[in-house]
């Protein structure tokens, strides 16, 4: 005994943490004896993981069962999903308005265009690239966000736009007046060493995992010192400050970041549609992109995702409707019309009745269960989400 | 471990078994006690480890055995440190309730001549040094948390942390020195002194030994539940006060035969919270709390919306069918069992999941009368609610053995107690649990024992030929009504605190024409109830005078009057206009009523409701 003794008097009653598990599925999953578990981005597995697989399952048994049409739909979606989470970053969990958000999706098609035309850039080089150039942008277009907010932020940031379509609209006059229709900003199909993106179903799961990494990455972003940082800015900018939180850098921080996503969901769109032109980044992609995360909810990184494909889905699901209905011949002619129209509805109502978007809605189906059979509550503070 | 091995444990002094325990599963763990956030592991060695090097400290100080510590704290890894090492070498620990008052510390500290005082925190030196003058056996003040302690110059002070790292290392001869300590305890030593709760008059401090509490009490407990000892790791959680006699059994000795592994939380306050992390495999506590926690669900679905409601009604009413047939023992149809099973999937399976008691085999109640009501409902929910009878003077005395028992028995008595009634009906006990007395009050104990030896016990009951004991009530306890009625008071007091909505009641039938009461609201259930409502209030007493909140209770006395027979029925009632505060002394630190200064408290409210007694009375005259 003594023995015992002489080797461990003197251990501190808070200590290291223990190397020895139990059972781990015998024990509670909210049992955490470190702070690793407790930080876990995807907590107590279980019932989760479960979610996860038959998410996965679906999301890759998808090409099997839709037509090319359908999966060309869900390329929109997801490519639209990547530049929304750009937005996200900046308007939903900074709380930065941008209303210029096309400008960073043109910058970055131009540059992979550009890129490829001048210097003869690949795909797997000329991507990143024009996500830098997308970030740089952002930066740029972040310097008013340190004086002004709010509306008038908002007008710097249009004004951002308006100034990259007119370079954008100088470039391509140039280019047609100095290589004439050799000038064209047309690029090849992305070849990645091992297989080439010609195919739609190709394109699907190519873009499935860069969307899944971003949507983790910026999951992540969201836990982390920087992430944190953009939701006290957007709760209360003094208040940030006063806990010593760097708001000039967080904020060109969170445009940057913003323009990179924007810039690379450009550069994909260029090189999945083959070519570019600055007609299609106009101020109504800025809006609708911001819907985006309207509708999906702000700050969520699965409202981006759910906010992109219900503002890309729709109008395809308004035409097919139409088609099914019988009603081409009358209304065939409005259907633009009728697309807005919906949008626009779809639109003022979850401004009016659902604030907190698709998120927002899914989060309190799930806690109607969660709680069940107690009276619901909303546990999710605004700041939290 | 085999049930060999248990015993020759649970015959050894305290310190001796600890460290054979530690012997044997030195890497299992013991002890998870939560600190920001996480729960720290302690495994047996450790543990040991702890208490070598808090016991040496302690012989440093000079603590010799036969002399008492105090300890004041919450429930923590300290308090069971500070205890074992305590009884280890030989001396006497002793807890005190944090909630007790300035005057109940130096009455303990001073009727234990406690030598030593560790201290969770700044806040109860600050109570003992307040009544320094009556305590002047302190010699050391041991505290936890220092940190609210800058400006104390008390030389007695002495951060507990400092006995764990010492600035001058503990020599050979030192731990050689506290061996031979160990080794001279004996198990029928005195350990330790539980206080009782002092309902009437001064709490006086029972003398535990080692075997009292290891043979009455934890070896018990493995006997009557076999599996707490199996290989599994068995959860518990330690909230309750370490003061306390049951706590104590449950959480610092019964690990020492079991595979228990203690959880204690952040803070005791935040008992749902720790619940819901631990999941523990037995759950233990007081009725209140398990009044407490299912007025809280039931008041939570009254809110809900109304599919939920509807579904909690219909699950609700298979599951009383269910349990009626069951509890008395006739078969159950196979349809009204399968609606059961969907009933506890669909409803009682997520509520439970909610208190973190999904997965809890035994839900102990024990300390004193539950509420049928409040177990019959925790059984239709599922859980395995038992009803146990322990007292400190005894150890354990009886738990109910089957599944889901029928509520309000205490059921059979443990395998090593004698139990005998005695001619007026009091039942007396002997054993190896029985105490050795009470500290310094030799015609006190004299009175607790009768002349061959045995303890009685001050209850009034029947034992059956299975070992069944039933409870009528305190032998003290009986009221007689004006009309000659002989009424229990605990029995009526029970039904009126079936209702989610009340959470004390006091009855007052002595003498007097009819039974009234006093009694205390839940506040939380109410508050919400009113919230709910949108009744306006400021506070606990403006919530007391709302017409809508006496009508509420005036319709729960009404509907539990129902249960009892004519002579029983509260006739009157009041609302108490204050929360009982153990610190104010309306209670004692375990919550039960101090009547005396219950009744000069609200006598005008006693008086009211008999006021047309005393108006006849004054035209008779």
């Amino acid at each position: 005994m003594s023995d015992t003794l002489t080797r461990r008097t003197g251990t501190p009653v808070v200590r290291r943490r223990s190397l020895r598990s139990t059972n781990p599925w015998r024990r509670s999953p909210y049992l955490r004896t470190d702070y690793r578990s407790e930080l876990a981005l995807f907590p107590y597995s279980g019932t989760r993981l479960a979610g996860i697989g038959i998410l996965a399952v679906l999301l890759l048994g998808f090409p099997l069962v839709a037509d090319t049409y359908w999966l060309g739909v869900a390329n929109f979606a997801a490519i639209a999903a990547i530049g929304a989470l750009g937005l996200q970053v900046v308007t939903g969990m900074a709380g930065q308005l941008s209303l210029g958000h096309a400008a960073f999706l043109a910058v970055g098609g131009f540059f992979a265009a550009g890129l490829y035309l001048h210097l003869g850039l690949p795909f797997w080089a000329a991507v990143p690239a024009a996500a830098l150039a997308g970030a740089l942008l952002g930066a740029v277009a972040g310097l008013p966000a340190l004086r002004i907010r709010g509306f008038y932020l908002g007008i710097t940031t249009l004004a951002v736009q308006y100034v990259v379509v007119a370079a954008g609209l100088r470039y391509q006059n140039y280019l047609q007046t100095s290589l004439g229709t050799s000038g064209s900003l047309s690029v090849p199909a992305p070849d990645l060493g091992l297989f080439s993106l010609t195919e739609v179903w190709q394109w699907y799961l190519f873009l499935l995992v860069v969307l899944t990494v971003l949507a983790l990455g910026v999951t992540n972003l969201r836990r982390s010192s920087l992430g944190r940082s953009f939701l006290a800015v957007r709760q209360r900018e003094l208040a940030a400050e006063a806990l010593g939180v760097d708001v000039a850098r967080v904020k060109i921080a969170a445009f940057a970041l913003s323009g990179a996503l924007g810039g690379l969901a450009g550069a994909l769109s260029t090189y999945y549609y083959r070519n570019v032109s600055i007609e299609d980044f106009d101020l109504l992609l800025s809006v609708s992109y911001l819907a985006m995360v309207i509708i999906g909810g702000l700050g969520s990184v699965q409202g981006a995702i759910y906010g992109a494909v219900f503002v890309t889905a729709t109008p395809f699901l308004v035409g097919k409707a139409v088609e099914v209905l019988g009603l081409t011949a009358v209304l065939g002619t409005r259907l633009r019309a009728i697309e807005l129209g919906v949008f626009a509805l779809t639109m003022m109502g979850f401004l009016l009745f659902e604030p907190q978007g698709l998120a927002g809605v899914w989060q309190r189906v799930k806690a109607y269960f969660a709680r069940w059979p107690f009276k619901y509550t909303d546990m999710t503070t605004s700041a939290k989400r | 471990m085999d049930d060999a091995t248990r015993r020759h444990l649970a015959n050894l002094p305290i310190g001796q078994a600890l460290r054979e325990r530690a012997a044997l599963t030195p890497d299992a763990v013991f002890v998870r006690e939560q600190q920001f956030g996480i729960y720290a592991e302690h495994t047996w060695s450790e543990y040991l480890a702890d208490v070598e090097a808090f016991a040496c400290g302690l012989v440093r100080l000079g603590v010799r055995p036969g002399e008492t510590v105090a300890i004041m704290s919450d429930p923590s890894y300290l308090w069971m440190v500070a205890d074992s090492a305590v009884i280890s070498i030989g001396a006497i620990s002793f807890g005190i309730y944090t909630t007790c008052s300035t005057e109940e510390v130096a009455h303990q500290v001073s009727t234990a001549g406690a030598v030593a005082f560790v201290s969770e925190n700044q806040e109860y030196v600050d109570k003992l040094l307040t009544v320094d003058a009556q305590c002047p056996s302190v010699r050391h003040i041991l505290v936890d948390d220092t940190r609210a302690l800058f400006g104390y110059d008390d030389t007695r002070i002495v951060p507990a942390g400092q006995l764990f790292t010492p600035e001058r290392p503990y020599t050979l001869e030192e731990s050689d020195a506290l061996a031979d300590l160990v080794a001279a305890t004996r198990a029928d030593d005195v350990a330790l002194l539980v206080f009782t709760s002092g309902t009437t008059g001064q709490s006086k401090a029972a003398m535990i030994t080692h075997r009292n509490f290891m043979v009455g009490g934890a070896y018990q407990l493995c006997r009557v539940f076999p599996d707490m000892a199996d290989a599994q790791e068995r959860a518990v959680i330690c909230h309750l006060s370490l003061a306390h006699a049951f706590e104590r059994i449950v959480c610092l000795y019964s690990p020492i035969l079991t595979s228990m592994v203690v959880h204690i939380g952040e803070e005791v306050e935040q008992l749902t919270a720790t619940m819901l992390q631990t999941q523990p495999y037995y759950f233990h506590a007081v009725p209140r709390i398990w009044q407490k926690l299912a007025s809280q669900a039931i008041t939570s679905i009254d809110r809900s919306s109304p599919v939920k409601r509807l579904a909690y009604r219909q699950a609700m009413s298979v599951a009383r069918r269910y349990r009626a047939l069951h509890w008395e023992g006739s078969r159950v149809p196979w349809l009204l069992r399968a609606q059961y099973a969907v009933a506890r999937a669909l409803v009682f399976i997520p509520l439970l999941r909610k208190f973190g008691l999904s997965r809890t085999a035994y839900g102990l109640t024990a300390g004193t009368h539950t509420p049928e009501e409040v177990q019959r409902t925790w059984q239709c929910w599922g859980l395995n609610l038992i009803n146990g009878l322990g007292m400190t003077e005894v150890g354990f005395v009886a738990f109910q053995r089957q599944r889901c028992p029928r509520a309000g028995a205490v059921g059979q008595q443990v395998p090593d107690l004698q139990v005998r009634v005695a001619a007026d009906g009091e039942l007396e006990y002997r054993g190896a649990g029985v105490f050795r007395g009470y500290l310094n009050q030799p015609e006190r104990t004299q009175e607790t024992f009768t002349a061959d030896g045995w303890f009685c016990s001050g209850d009034v009951g029947t034992v059956g030929t299975d070992g069944e004991i039933v409870l009528r009530d305190r032998k003290k306890d009986i009221m007689i009504t004006a009309g000659g009625k002989n009424i229990t008071p605990s029995l009526i007091e029970n039904t009126i605190k079936g209702s989610p909505y009340v959470s004390e009641c006091v009855l007052f039938a002595d003498g007097h024409k009819y039974p009234t009461a006093l009694i205390e609201l839940d506040t939380d259930a109410v508050q919400e109830w009113a919230e709910n409502r949108n009744l306006a209030f400021t506070g606990f007493t403006s919530l007391t005078e709302l017409p809508e909140v006496k009508q509420l209770i005036g319709a729960e006395v009404d509907r539990l009057n129902q249960q009892l027979a004519r002579v029983e029925q509260v006739k009157k009632f009041r609302i108490l206009p204050k929360e009982l505060d153990p610190e104010e002394g309306d209670t004692t630190p375990t919550r039960k009523i101090r009547r005396a200064h219950f009744e000069r408290m609200f006598q005008h409210l006693v008086d009211e409701m008999y006021a047309d007694e005393r108006k006849e009375l004054q035209q008779l005259q």
